[in-house]
Formats: structure tokens, sequence, C-alpha cells
């Protein structure tokens, strides 16, 4: 597709052909793959031995160690599966602001990560959310998906108003086994909202990344004179002296990061920021690099 | 107290952080923006709270812009407010009072000797970097008062010159002096100002300080800022016992050579004891030629007069003196006075000259009394009886020769003959216009009075009725005029004379003088000037005609002192600084000279006068007598002293506190303790500005904090 050039730049590409995003809880795979399964079966990797029940499968007994002991064991293995991920993108209006738009930004993090992912043999879907779910592409792997994915990424605009937790609980309905849950967003929405679709998710035993992408303009408030805001969803234009709302604004900017990161500690969700004026290559070669380094993989 | 009021208005410019605050928001940008959740206050404590920090910021920003007015403006405090500004240099103006009266007291006790040891405290009272000036009052010419100076030890040296060391011949007047004060602050941009005023006790010093001239100067010396600091140190004590001879005048317009004259010694005793016996001497040329005794009550004046003749022409100085203990310079009065020959008079009328038999020429006897008797002596005035004709063109008229024509009843006049008598007055020659019954009023008024621009003071109307229906009498009489100066002393100066007729006036000019006026109103005797010459027109004719007035005793008194008045020469007794101009025969010198009170000559250019030259001499500001001369010709002037200043009376304790108030001076007694403090406590005015200025710092400061804390968040912009 021509599209794909536009989100995923060759050194880019480049860069990412040394990564790989992998899972760091178990999820669950369709074909044998690099991440853990939580299926025991024929698999390479020993995990335990347990004694024989009745209709296990015989051929799963550990014949040395019955000759042994004559006690039959059952030989357990951990089952090693392919990456099954979603990659959940904000498409409401605030994600229109700045230059490039926070949504541009996020769609070519959201390539990038298809693509690296998709490149192990991954499987990755997509679902485009703002106040409910508007797009949905199931997990799948191959590069069709790949195109599929920009196709979809290419055909959004950023609009309307946010409710990420409606979005989640759409998602986490429609996408059953345990997955690696990528959320992208720029999080501008009680932290409560938030919290009860991540909850959905960690119920449903998926992993959870949330990716906060912002604009520096919104950590800094820079505005020097007399401006009228205007909502991007919808809310009630707002005219301020920066000299004096900048304080309020940060004050309140600041109480939500924290209750965000909190929330999202609180729910084993990893979460990671990134500012559109830094280079996406560069945060996201941090982002990997810095999981890698948690995961000890 | 602000010193540049003006820049008050500058308070307006507070209004500029509102105008820009309203302005901004009405000129807001417009920026759609995603995270609108973080502008909305948690709770309406903090939405108020920063509503307040917004109207706080507005009201720092306001008040730095009034408070930098405010310090431009120059705001001046004393007390303890003052104590915060800064202390600035003092510009003190000393005013000292040179009158006459400050050398009251006895030898190296005066006031001029009090006076100068304040001015010397007045001055160690100041600190390095003040400025002064020294401004003598009472001395002519008042020349421009000096700058003040750094150089205090030079106004110290200078009280100890000659003309400091005693008192001066002059006046003090303090609303000229403030006035002066006010000119010198003017000019001075230091703010800190003080006015000391150190003079006599005498209330005539501040004779002409009135409420509205106070206020008046106190605007001026307040209006742009902080009023000097006002001190009057009063030196000498209460006494006001003085005895002042007050004036001496003589009773007749001219003095005429061996013609007796009568000269009035007005004494005026001030002190409150009566002094019977005040011994007086009169001096012709420092000639001793009277001695008089004067009785004089306290607090009141006496006049006496003495009869004198002068036996010889020229200048001379009549001078009196009297002993007194008071204020020196007043014990005696000079007066210059001029006498001349017997006054030659041409008197015209229509033929014939003689009168009718049975009638007398009650003029020519009216002015040559003592020939008409057949007496030896010589008259004060010698008539020459001419007929006037109108082929006369009185080309031949020699002014010198005969200083006074009068026109007696004649009919008519030509414009040559005019333009003669134009020329006769016009060179300092007399007038006396007299018409009668045949005279020509078209023709006067055309030729004499030219609508206000010839010789007459007034048109001539036609006469009042020749029935004596009309008939009138002298009411009014101008005695302070020198025709009628030998009326003073009257009980009844109105003479007893029946009016039948005269003549009316009209358009009477502006410049013209009324002398004697008739119970039925109209102007009986008239004054103007032409030229360096004198004009009189009597509108009733000088003989038996019209009126009973030759056969009353006040006719020949009149008709000589009107001679006398119209050949009077220009009094030779000045005020000081007014110049001296002596008139002489032209000569072979080249110039003339001077000798001043003090001994002092001078040499003077002469200037051509006509047929005579003319001396010039304008320094005179020293009273007593001058002499001028050019060759063997001698002319004395005088230069009054100002009697104002024999009057010691001091103020009173209310009127002292009056002044006070009106001007807002503080008196400080003479003691070195009274004037150190008076000054240590002028110098507790300080100015503010710096204070002030500070203040606008602090207040950018503040401003700077606060917008930086209020707009800043905690834990900052640690995102990345």
């Amino acid at each position: 597709m021509s599209f794909v050039s536009r989100y995923l730049e060759p050194a880019l590409v480049e860069r990412l052909n040394h990564l790989q995003l992998s899972a760091r809880r178990v999820v669950e795979g369709a074909t044998t793959g690099l991440h853990k399964s939580p299926f025991k079966g024929a698999s390479v990797e020993f995990r335990q031995h347990r004694f024989y029940v009745p209709g296990d499968e015989p051929r799963r007994l550990d014949w040395r160690v019955l000759g042994r002991t004559d006690r039959p064991y059952i030989k357990e293995y951990d089952e090693e599966t392919n990456l099954r991920c979603l990659l959940m993108l904000d498409c409401s209006g605030s994600m229109a602001y700045g230059n490039p738009h926070k949504f541009d930004y996020a769609a070519r993090l959201v390539a990038s990560l298809a693509y690296l992912m998709l490149a192990n043999t991954e499987h990755v879907g997509l679902a485009i959310f703002s106040d409910a779910l508007h797009r949905w592409i199931p997990p799948r792997s191959g590069t069709g998906q790949l195109a599929q994915i920009v196709d979809a990424l290419e055909h959004v605009t950023p609009r309307g108003p946010t409710q990420p937790a409606r979005a989640m609980h759409q998602a986490a309905d429609r996408l059953g086994r345990r997955s690696l849950v990528i959320l992208i967003s720029d999080f501008l929405s009680p932290v409560a909202g938030i919290g009860e679709g991540l909850a959905h998710f960690g119920h449903d035993r998926h992993e959870l990344i949330a990716l906060r992408v912002l604009d520096r303009d919104e950590i800094e408030f820079p505005f020097k004179s007399w401006t009228r805001l205007r909502g991007m969803e919808g809310e009630k234009p707002h005219l301020c002296e920066p000299a004096i709302m900048r304080r309020l604004y940060l004050d309140n900017f600041q109480r939500h990061e924290k209750q965000l990161q909190d929330r999202c500690h609180a729910l084993k969700t990893e979460f990671a920021l990134f500012v559109t004026d830094h280079s996406l290559l560069e945060s996201t070669t941090r982002f990997l690099h810095r999981r890698e380094a948690m995961s000890g993989t | 107290m602000f010193l540049n009021v003006i820049m008050l208005v500058g308070i307006a410019g507070a209004a500029v952080p509102l105008v820009l605050h309203l302005l901004n928001r009405a000129r807001y940008r417009n920026v759609a923006w995603g995270a609108m959740m973080f502008l909305r206050a948690t709770d309406t404590r903090r939405r108020y709270s920063t509503r307040l920090r917004q109207w706080i910021m507005l009201a720092v920003r306001m008040g730095v812009v009034a408070l930098l007015a405010v310090a431009l403006a120059r705001p001046v405090a004393a007390g303890k407010m003052g104590a915060l500004g800064a202390s600035a240099n003092v510009t003190a103006v000393i005013l000292l009072d040179h009158s006459a009266s400050m050398g009251y007291g006895r030898p190296g006790q005066t006031r001029m000797d009090q006076a100068r040891e304040a001015v010397r405290q007045i001055i160690a009272s100041l600190h390095r970097g003040d400025d002064a000036a020294l401004i003598t009052l009472g001395d002519f010419p008042r020349t421009p008062p000096p700058r003040p100076t750094a150089d205090l030890q030079s106004i110290v040296d200078s009280l100890d010159s000659p003309q400091l060391q005693a008192a001066g011949t002059g006046s003090t007047n303090i609303a000229d002096a403030l006035s002066l004060a006010a000119n010198l602050f003017e000019r001075q941009s230091n703010p800190n100002r003080q006015l000391f005023i150190v003079c006599d006790r005498q209330a005539n010093n501040w004779r002409d300080v009135t409420a509205r001239m106070a206020d008046a100067w106190r605007q001026r010396v307040g209006g742009a800022g902080a009023p000097p600091r006002f001190f009057v140190i009063p030196v000498g004590g209460w006494e006001s016992d003085n005895l002042a001879i007050e004036s001496v005048a003589v009773n007749s317009p001219q003095i005429v050579l061996n013609q007796a004259f009568d000269i009035q010694i007005t004494v005026h005793n001030f002190g409150s004891t009566p002094r019977p016996d005040v011994p007086l001497w009169v001096f012709i040329d420092q000639r001793q030629i009277a001695e008089l005794s004067a009785s004089v009550p306290s607090a009141a004046s006496t006049t006496v007069i003495q009869s004198l003749r002068i036996r010889a022409p020229g200048s001379h100085v009549i001078t009196v003196r009297t002993q007194s203990e008071g204020v020196s310079g007043d014990e005696q009065f000079h007066l210059a006075v001029e006498v001349i020959r017997p006054i030659d008079v041409l008197v015209f009328r229509d033929p014939p000259l003689s009168s009718p038999p049975g009638r007398a020429d009650y003029l020519t006897l009216a002015l040559m009394p003592l020939a008409a008797t057949g007496h030896g002596r010589i008259d004060a005035t010698a008539v020459r009886l001419q007929a006037w004709s109108a082929d006369d063109d009185w080309a031949a008229l020699d002014s010198r020769r005969f200083p006074v024509i009068v026109l007696d009843g004649i009919s008519q006049i030509t414009p040559i003959q005019a333009r003669a008598l134009e020329q006769h007055v016009y060179g300092g020659g007399g007038l006396l216009v007299s018409p009668g019954s045949r005279t020509r009023l078209d023709n006067f008024n055309a030729l004499l009075y030219r609508d206000g621009s010839g010789l007459l003071p007034a048109a001539l109307a036609p006469p009042t009725a020749a029935d004596g229906s009309q008939a009138t009498a002298i009411l009014g009489i101008d005695l302070s005029h020198p025709i009628f100066s030998f009326l003073r002393g009257r009980p009844d100066p109105a003479p007893p004379a029946t009016i039948a007729r005269h003549f009316r006036t009209a358009h009477v000019r502006p410049d013209a003088q009324v002398l004697a006026i008739y119970t039925a109103g109209g102007q009986m005797l008239m004054a103007a000037n032409f030229g360096r010459g004198r004009v009189l027109l009597c509108t009733t004719p000088l003989d038996e005609d019209w009126s009973t007035l030759p056969l009353t005793n006040f006719y020949l008194p009149m008709v000589q002192s009107m001679i006398r008045y119209l050949a009077a020469r220009p009094s030779r007794n000045l005020a000081a600084g007014e110049p001296i101009v002596a008139q002489f025969d032209a000569g072979e010198q080249a110039t003339a000279v001077v000798i001043a009170p003090d001994g002092a000559r001078q040499e003077l250019p002469l200037q051509a006068a006509g047929d005579a030259v003319e001396a010039r001499y304008t320094a005179t500001a020293q009273p007593g007598i001058y002499t001028v001369a050019l060759g063997r010709q001698i002319q004395h002037f005088v230069v009054l002293a100002p009697r104002q200043e024999s009057d010691l009376t001091p103020l009173s304790p209310d009127q002292w506190k009056t002044l006070s108030d009106q001007l807002g001076f503080k008196v400080v007694e003479i003691t070195r303790a009274s004037i150190a403090a008076a000054v240590g406590d002028a110098r507790s005015t300080h100015e503010m500005w710096a204070f002030l200025l500070a203040g606008v710092l602090a207040l950018g400061l503040a401003e700077l904090a606060l917008g930086r804390a209020w707009s800043s968040g905690v834990g900052g912009t640690k995102l990345s």
C-alpha cells in the first residue's frame, strides 16, 4: 500500500528490524512462537512433573521416571506461542492538537508497533476509538494485516468526545483470548473512566501497555498573551490570561498525570509517555529497550 | 506637597494596565485546545482564588504606574515621614533689612549690628553644599539680586563691607522683597528652600503686605511644589521714639529774587512722649538764617511757618535741622530751590490797551502792585502789555525774554499766532488764556483746542447768560496744587467772589487738571501740560466785567501764583533713583561735573537741548544734595530720603500673628540656639522620590514574583 511509507519511514523500519516487542505476561497465541502460552503441552520448554491422573494422555507419561520409580508422572511443558496484540488508538478530537497532530504521531507509533510485531509473525489487531469503537481489525498475522492497519489509520480523522472506558469495554468483549493490549491515547479524560477500561482488560487477564501521546504545549502550557481556548471535543470556550491560568492548569495536569500513573501501576499496566516534539524513532527505541531491560529478555 | 505637580497627571497612567488588560481581553487569540479539562478549577475556592489573583496582579501593575507618577512628581515630606526621604541641600535666601531705621540704637549695638550677627548665625547653620544669597533691602538702585552661591564665606565677608557696616538710607518694603525672593526661587531647581528675613520690628516694613498679596505670594512660591521654609528674625527692641522733620514745603510755585516766601516745616513726633520745645534750625546754602522752636505732641505733627527771602538768583538749598536721637537721616530735610529774577509777562489784549476811564487794569495791578503804588521795591513780575493785531505773526516771540504769555480776553488769533504760541509752550514757556466777552469761541477752539491736540485743556462752550441769572461762585479749589499753596492753612480758602458769567467748557482733555470749579458746576480754572510748558485756562475774564473776583483779596495772590506756576522751573527735589536732568546755558565746556552727597565727583557729558545743553545723572540712590556744575553755572538737586522709615512703630503681637498666618513664616527671636534649631528643623523636609522609586521597584519585583509564582506549576515541567 502506498500509505505504508508515510507511517513507516525507512530509518524507523531499519531500526525496528533490530527490535522486538515481547509480551511480558503470558498470552494466548494461535501458533507456536516466541511468547509463553498458558496452554501446557508438547513444547520445547519443560515446566514440571505431575502425578498421573486418569484421563491424561498416556503419551505424556514420563517413561523414564515410571521405569525408575514405578510411579506414573506426567511431564508438563510450557507451550511457547506467538504474540496476540491489540493496538487501541484514540481518535478523539483532542488527538488533533499540535503540529504534527498527536494523532499522526500516534498513528505512526501504531504502524511501527504493528510492523515490529508482524515482522515476528505475531498477530496484531487494531481498534480505533473515541467515545466508542469506530474500527475493529481483529488480530491476525501476515503482511496483509499491516496494509490493512495502515489503511485503517489513513481513513480516520480525529474528532468527537472521548469515552475510553466504553471503548475498552467493547474491545475487551471482542478480544476473547488473552492478549497484549496496547492503548495509545492522550488520556485527556477522567482517570476513573480510564481505570474502569483498564480494569476490564486486567480482569480478562490481558497484558496492558498504556502509551500516552502528548504535545509539549499540553505539558507546559506556554501561552503568554490572552488566549481563548476552544475545546476540541465540544467543550465551552475558555478565555484566560495565561500568566494566571498556567498555575491552575499545571496543577490539574500534574494531578491527573499522577493519578493516571498510579492507576496504571495498580492495574499492572505499563505506562509510557510520548511527546510529539521528540523523534518517534528515538522514543520508540527507548521504550522498547526499557521494556526489554525490565523483562530480562 | 509636590515639587513637580504636573507629573501627577501620570497617575492617570495607572489606568494603562487596566486598559491593556481590557484590550488584551478584547484582542485574544483563538486556540483549539484539547486539554480543556485542566482549565476547570476543581473547587469554588480555587476559582475565586484565581480571579482574586488576576485582580491582585492588575492592582500591582496599576500601583507601579501610579507610584512612579507620584515619585516623578517629587513629593516632599516633613517630620517622621520626611526622615525616610533623602536629605537635599538647602538653598537659602536671606533678605536683610538695610533701611534707615536699622541705624536705631547706640553705636555698636544698632539694629544693623544685630542683623549682621543674625545673618552670620544663619550662614553658620548651613551645611557644606548648601548655597545662599544675601539680598539687602532698602537700597537703591535695586540691582538684580545675586544668585545663590555655595561660597558661604563670601557672604559672611560681605557683612563687613563698608556698605553694610551702617544702616542704609532707604526704606524697606517687605512686599517687594518677597516678590524678589519669589523671582529668585523660581530660577532655582533645589526643592529644599529656606527664606529668612532679618529686619527690625517696624510695622511700616510690612505696609504693603495684605491678605490678598500674601495669598498670591504663597501660591507663587508654593504652587509648583513645596513652599520654602520661611523665617522672620526680628532684631532690635520695641522702641518707637523718634522725632523727624516730615516735610519742608515752599508756599509758592516759584521763588522770585528778593520776594518773600513762606516755608512750612512739619515735624512729627512718633514717640509717646510730647516734645514741648523742639529746636529747628533753618539754613540756606549751609548758612543758618533762622532758629525756631516747635512744640510737638506725642504721635502727632506740628507745622511751623517761616518766612524767607533769598537775595541771589540761581540754585539754592534750604535745609532744616533738628535734634533727634532716633533714626539718623530724618532729623534734617533738604530742599533744592531755584530763585529766578522777576518774571517778565507778556499780556496780549485787544486794543486799546489802556482801560477805559474809571476802570482799573486789575491784572496789571495784581502783577505789579508795588510799581502801581510807587513803592521802591521790585515786583515779582514785570508786565508788558501788547495790543493784539491780526497782522502780527508773533514770530519774534522771545520765550526766554517772556517766559509767561497771557491772552487777556483777545477776540481771536491767527493760525500763525497759534503755532507761535504752541512753539512757546512746547519749549517750556507758560500760557494763561483768559477769554473775554469778545472772544470768538470757534476761532479759539479751532486753533488752540484743535480737537484735544492743541494748547487748551478743554474746548470752550458759549458762556452763561449775560443777564446774571446764572451767576455763581467759586466752590472747590485744589489746595494740593502749587498755585493754591498760598491758601494752605487758611480756614476758608474759597474767595467771596460772585461770578456773574463764565464760559462753559466741553471735551475736557483727559490729561487736564481741574483746579477750581464753580458752585453751579463747570470748571473755573484748568491746567494742562504741553511739551515742556504749561497752560492755564481761566473760564472767566480776569477783569471785573463778569465777576467781582478782582475785588477780592484772593485775586492778587491767585494771579501772581498762576504766573509763578507758569514760570516755574522743574522741581529739583527728586525721589531716590529718579534721574537728575540739569539744563545749562551752552558754554565752552564739554562736560559737567556732578558731586554726590558722599563727595564723589563724576563728569557728565552734555547733550544739546534746544538753545541749551543738558546733563543727565542717574545714580541717585543716595539721599542728599547733588551738585551739578558747568563752569560757573551751578544747580543743586536734592534726593529726598524716604520718610516712612521715621515711623518706628513696631508690629503688635496680633499683627505678627496675622502676618505669620498669612505668609506662613515662623518668628525666630535672635539667639544662637533658636536660629540653629529653626534651620535644623527646616532640614527635616526631604524629598521622597527615592523612597517611592524603591517602592516602584519593590512593586515591580513583586509583580514579577507573583506572576512567576502564580503562573508556574508545582514540579514544573519535568515530563518529557
